[in-house]
């Protein structure tokens, strides 16, 4: 009856690849993050569904946004890419290869090779320690160099992102948010990732100043050939940064694509009504009244069917029956919608 | 900026943009430190009643092994300024000799007691959830035996030498510091820059040592001096009840103690000196502790 | 009750310095500023540019180690330097204030009932009953579904955008003259931001109050604020009608923050435009303009002298070579990064 709007196809949910398919960097297939509800003392047993049945891959390379509101599970999900939690069910693989299935030595390896970069600039960095020290510690961890080495390459990756040598003895309280934000993106390219999951990177930081870390982070990931999974909640910044986006709800993925599609066609009513509230900064322009009604339902307690029904001012009863699966819309660009704000082209194998 | 960010730069916690040159960060709690009167003045008294205790027997020399009967309960006067006990120590020496057992006591206990405590309490609060239960249930559970007690009872069975009364004080105080840090370290394990050393790879114990303990050091400083206040009283209690170490050793709480048979028959030098030098370490300890308390903004009631 | 066509907020020349450890932050620096019945200021800037400590000092709500010079007039009234007991009564019934976030904002012990009520009856003397009845029409009014269940509920049963209705109530129950709001849709979601600024809209027709909107997000700014006053290191940039501060922006530093505002429209992965450096230290007391190590067009005369205040109509800036418009705004490929 419900069917699960993923694919069980590995090319689930990514941009339309370029040849003979070569292993992605990453792929998360059908990754689920289901949460114990409560304690031992607690009443109520239903699980938090943080994160239900993702699919989704990154090519080398290349940014994949993902964006939502809060209790979406978009930072869940990116917990899990970079290994801070393991998923309830499903996989993630790394270059073809299942984190779980790895010995705890390769998972060790398999680290070094996807790195995050936090959103909170105060709270990413340890106050009693100097910032060299901080760049260095992924190294130390990684172990293989004299110190020596580190330093130089310390060295080097501050100039890299925009530090000042002399300020590598100084500690992160003497910084400003957007030098704290450099720290954080050095620290995370220290072990030469493949990967960074760049967790809200900007969203705490002024407007100025977030134009300075975007272009550094765009001119790292041409330098060194990086992927991003960024995760934002603003439209903006996933639009100026992401080559595929994934807009999420409550722990689904609701619709996937380019930015020309997802941004000039919006399929899904979600995705309509978020692109509708970001607030234009032309002078007069309120935008189009709010079409989302509602508060966000609990994820302990999802609503039966598609999630969205709810808030969504398209919703019947269909709705409330049957969860809508993943429709090919063209050009990679997939939603789950069963009536969608544009035509679809096919449904997706599932 | 929200209100609460401002609230923060008003009480001078957060750079933003209004900059106060300081020194560098790591050691801006000393500096604070240093401005707190009260504070200061603690530590000139420990550090006086240190050198009194451990330099003054090479200035002033006195026999402190061998008791002269005839010479017993003077009071003070030419070649005794404090006067002799009652079998004939010169007091002012044996004020010195005491004091170092007291701080070695007093020190010794505060360490041992603070380095189990904040191991027990860093590893509880960081691994949480079983084993964490586990533990801080076994530190509840001896919470629950009186100390003191304990104390006595352990003083009755062993003859407390310097060595075993600092591992019993200090095995009976753990616990303080264990609660304290598990609290603290149950508030770090989500920050950021823990989570960051988890991706990274950083092995258990060096994140535990290297981010969680480095992060508590306020707490755990400020608990240590007041460990090492506590560990006088304890001692000087001990030795009241006569469960103190065995002549010619002795401590403040035993010098104490015995004066005070005499305190009617009015050889006032035998109670007020060790008195004296008891209230005023402890207190000296507490003005440490609470300035320290102040340097690392520990007590937000005070803003 | 004040003239008619007299501002609901005057502000002359406000000096705030807040007294820290070791040395004197100069928040705010001679700042005037006036809000007209039913208009909606909105207050723009960046980190540290001192925009909520003028909020907290119109509110009458700086902490004891602040100095305050000038004067804030609220209608007739001098409110600058007024005694707590005289600024309480100011506050919540001239004045209502809605901070950034609603989880703090309101006591999760009391139930929502009372807290919106509570203006009422501490300032009006209102009955219980009395202020139960109001605080549901209130609660109608922002928005609540259900709002007589809602009284007897307590704040955590309720989602942020939920309970930002709830503070916007509390603040209104006396029917102020002057709505101040911190960064009031910055906590939210997008979504929900979006809710609550189209609720504002609502309330300033329904209600008629004028708004002081604190924010740094300019697209906010833009659609809701009739004219807006942009800081800068504790001092007036440049106040003009939104329509000429977002289309003919005259200070440097307008310009080049409007410039750095990332948009839908921004094109993908272009170089973006950055103000380089870092806004200045506030301890220290410079005479010319702030933004002099910032700018690309700054002369000596502007380390000299702060420029005075020059403009057309209602819109005043304070620069000695703003961006006009023959060159137009800053382009990306002009401003240094």
């Amino acid at each position: 009856m419900t069917a699960h709007p993923t694919a069980s196809d590995p090319a689930a949910a990514g941009p339309p690849s370029a040849g003979p398919a070569a292993a992605p960097l990453l792929s998360l297939v059908n990754v689920t993050k289901h949460y114990r509800g409560g304690g031992v003392l607690s009443r109520s047993a239903a699980p938090v569904q943080a994160v239900s049945g993702v699919s989704l891959e990154i090519a080398a390379g290349t940014t994949l946004g993902i964006v939502g509101e809060s209790g979406c599970g978009k930072s869940t999900l990116g917990r899990m890419v970079v290994g801070l939690e393991k998923p309830t069910d499903g996989e993630v693989r790394l270059r073809g290869a299942a984190l779980a299935t790895m010995t705890r030595a390769e998972r060790r390896v398999a680290r070094y090779d996807v790195q995050m970069m936090f959103q909170d600039p105060y709270a990413a960095l340890n106050p009693r320690m100097t910032l060299a020290r901080i760049i260095e510690e992924p190294l130390r961890a990684k172990g293989g160099m004299s110190r020596q080495q580190r330093r130089t390459l310390v060295r080097q990756l501050a100039g890299e992102t925009g530090l000042a040598v002399s300020q590598l003895d100084r500690y992160p309280r003497e910084l400003s948010g957007g030098q704290r934000q450099r720290v954080g993106l050095a620290r995370a390219l220290a072990t030469s990732p493949a990967l960074i999951v760049a967790d809200e990177p900007v969203s705490a930081l002024d407007v100025s100043v977030r134009s300075q870390i975007l272009n550094l982070m765009t001119a790292l990931q041409a330098e060194h050939q990086l992927s991003y999974l960024m995760v934002s909640h603003d439209l903006t910044v996933i639009h100026y940064l992401a080559d595929y986006i994934a807009v999420m709800y409550l722990g689904t993925i609701v619709e996937s694509g380019p930015p020309g599609q997802i941004f000039g066609a919006p399929a899904h009513h979600y995705t309509r009504a978020l692109i509708d509230a970001v607030p234009e900064p032309v002078p007069g322009r309120t935008g189009p009244a709010s079409a989302i009604r509602g508060e966000l339902p609990s994820a302990s307690a999802p609503p039966s069917g598609c999630r969205f029904r709810t808030r969504c001012p398209a919703a019947t009863a269909l709705c409330a029956q049957q969860e809508p699966a993943l429709r090919d819309f063209g050009a990679g660009h997939r939603a789950a919608c069963h009536f969608p704000l544009t035509e679809p082209q096919a449904e997706v194998a599932s | 900026m929200s209100i609460e960010n401002v609230t923060a730069v008003l009480s001078g916690d957060e750079p933003g943009g209004i900059g106060e040159a300081e020194a560098s960060g790591g050691w801006l709690w000393l500096r604070s430190f240093t401005g707190n009167r009260l504070a200061v003045a603690g530590l000139v008294v420990v550090v006086v009643l240190t050198l009194f205790s451990f330099v003054g027997p090479l200035f002033y020399h006195t026999d402190q092994i061998h008791t002269r009967i005839g010479m017993e309960t003077l009071p003070p006067g030419s070649g005794h300024p404090l006067g002799t006990d009652d079998v004939g120590y010169d007091q002012l020496g044996r004020l010195m000799v005491a004091g170092q057992t007291t701080l070695e006591v007093a020190f010794g206990a505060a360490a041992v007691a603070v380095i189990v405590g904040v191991a027990w309490g860093a590893v509880a609060g960081y691994l949480g959830g079983f084993v964490d239960a586990l533990m801080m249930r076994i530190v509840d559970a001896l919470l629950a035996i009186p100390a003191l007690l304990l104390l006595l009872y352990l003083a009755t069975v062993f003859r407390p030498n310097v060595l075993m009364l600092i591992v019993v004080v200090g095995l009976t105080a753990w616990l303080v510091p264990a609660r304290l840090v598990r609290a603290e370290a149950l508030t770090l394990r989500s920050r950021e820059y823990v989570l960051a050393a988890k991706t990274m790879g950083v092995r258990t114990p060096t994140l535990i040592v290297r981010h969680i303990v480095t992060n508590s050091i306020g707490t755990i400083l400020v608990n240590a001096t007041f460990q090492v206040a506590d560990a006088i009283l304890v001692v000087a209690a001990l030795s009241f009840l006569g469960l103190g170490i065995a002549p010619p050793a002795t401590n403040w709480g035993a010098m104490l103690s015995n004066g005070l048979n005499y305190s009617y028959s009015g050889y006032w030098w035998l109670v007020y000196p060790p008195g004296i030098a008891i209230v005023v370490t402890v207190v000296a300890f507490n003005l440490i502790g609470d300035g320290l308390r102040d340097a690392f903004g520990l007590d937000t009631r005070r803003q | 009750m004040s003239a008619p066509g007299t501002p609901v907020l005057q502000v002359t020349d406000l000096d705030v310095d807040i007294k820290l450890r070791s040395s004197v932050v100069h928040a705010v620096q001679g700042v005037s500023l006036e809000v007209g019945e039913g208009e909606t200021v909105g207050i723009v800037g960046e980190s540290g540019c001192g925009k909520s400590t003028l909020g907290l000092a119109l509110a009458g709500l700086l902490p004891s180690n602040t100095a305050v010079r000038g004067s804030i007039r609220l209608g007739d009234r001098e409110v600058a330097g007024l005694r707590e007991r005289d600024l309480r009564r100011v506050r919540g019934t001239e004045v209502g204030i809605v901070f950034q976030d609603p989880m703090t904002s309101l006591n999760p012990t009391q139930r929502i009932g009372v807290q919106v009520g509570e203006a009422l009856r501490v300032q009006r003397g209102a009955s219980k009953a009395e202020a139960q009845a109001a605080a549901a029409d209130m609660l109608n009014l922002v928005g609540l579904p259900r709002p007589n269940e809602q009284l007897d509920r307590f704040p955590h049963e309720l989602s942020g955008g939920m309970r930002q209705r709830v503070v916007i109530a509390a603040a209104l129950i006396c029917r102020p003259r002057l709505l101040i709001a911190d960064e009031p849709t910055t906590a939210l979601d997008v979504t929900t931001q979006a809710q609550i600024l189209e609720l504002f809209g609502h309330l300033r027709e329904t209600l008629g109050m004028a708004t002081l909107l604190i924010t740094h997000d300019m697209g906010v700014v833009a659609g809701h604020a009739d004219r807006v006053f942009v800081m800068y290191a504790g001092r007036e940039a440049e106040i003009g009608r939104t329509a000429e501060i977002f289309d003919t922006p005259r200070h440097r530093y307008t310009a080049a923050l409007l410039d750095s505002v990332l948009r839908l429209e921004t094109p993908r992965r272009s170089e973006l435009a950055t103000i380089p450096g870092r806004p200045p230290d506030l301890t220290v007391s410079t005479a010319g303009c702030p933004f002099v190590p910032r700018c690309p067009a700054a002369s000596d005369q502007c380390s000299a002298e702060l420029p005075p205040v020059s403009g057309e109509g209602r819109h005043h800036w304070r620069c000695y070579h703003p961006a006009d418009q023959a060159e137009g705004t800053l382009s990306a490929a002009e401003a240094p990064r």
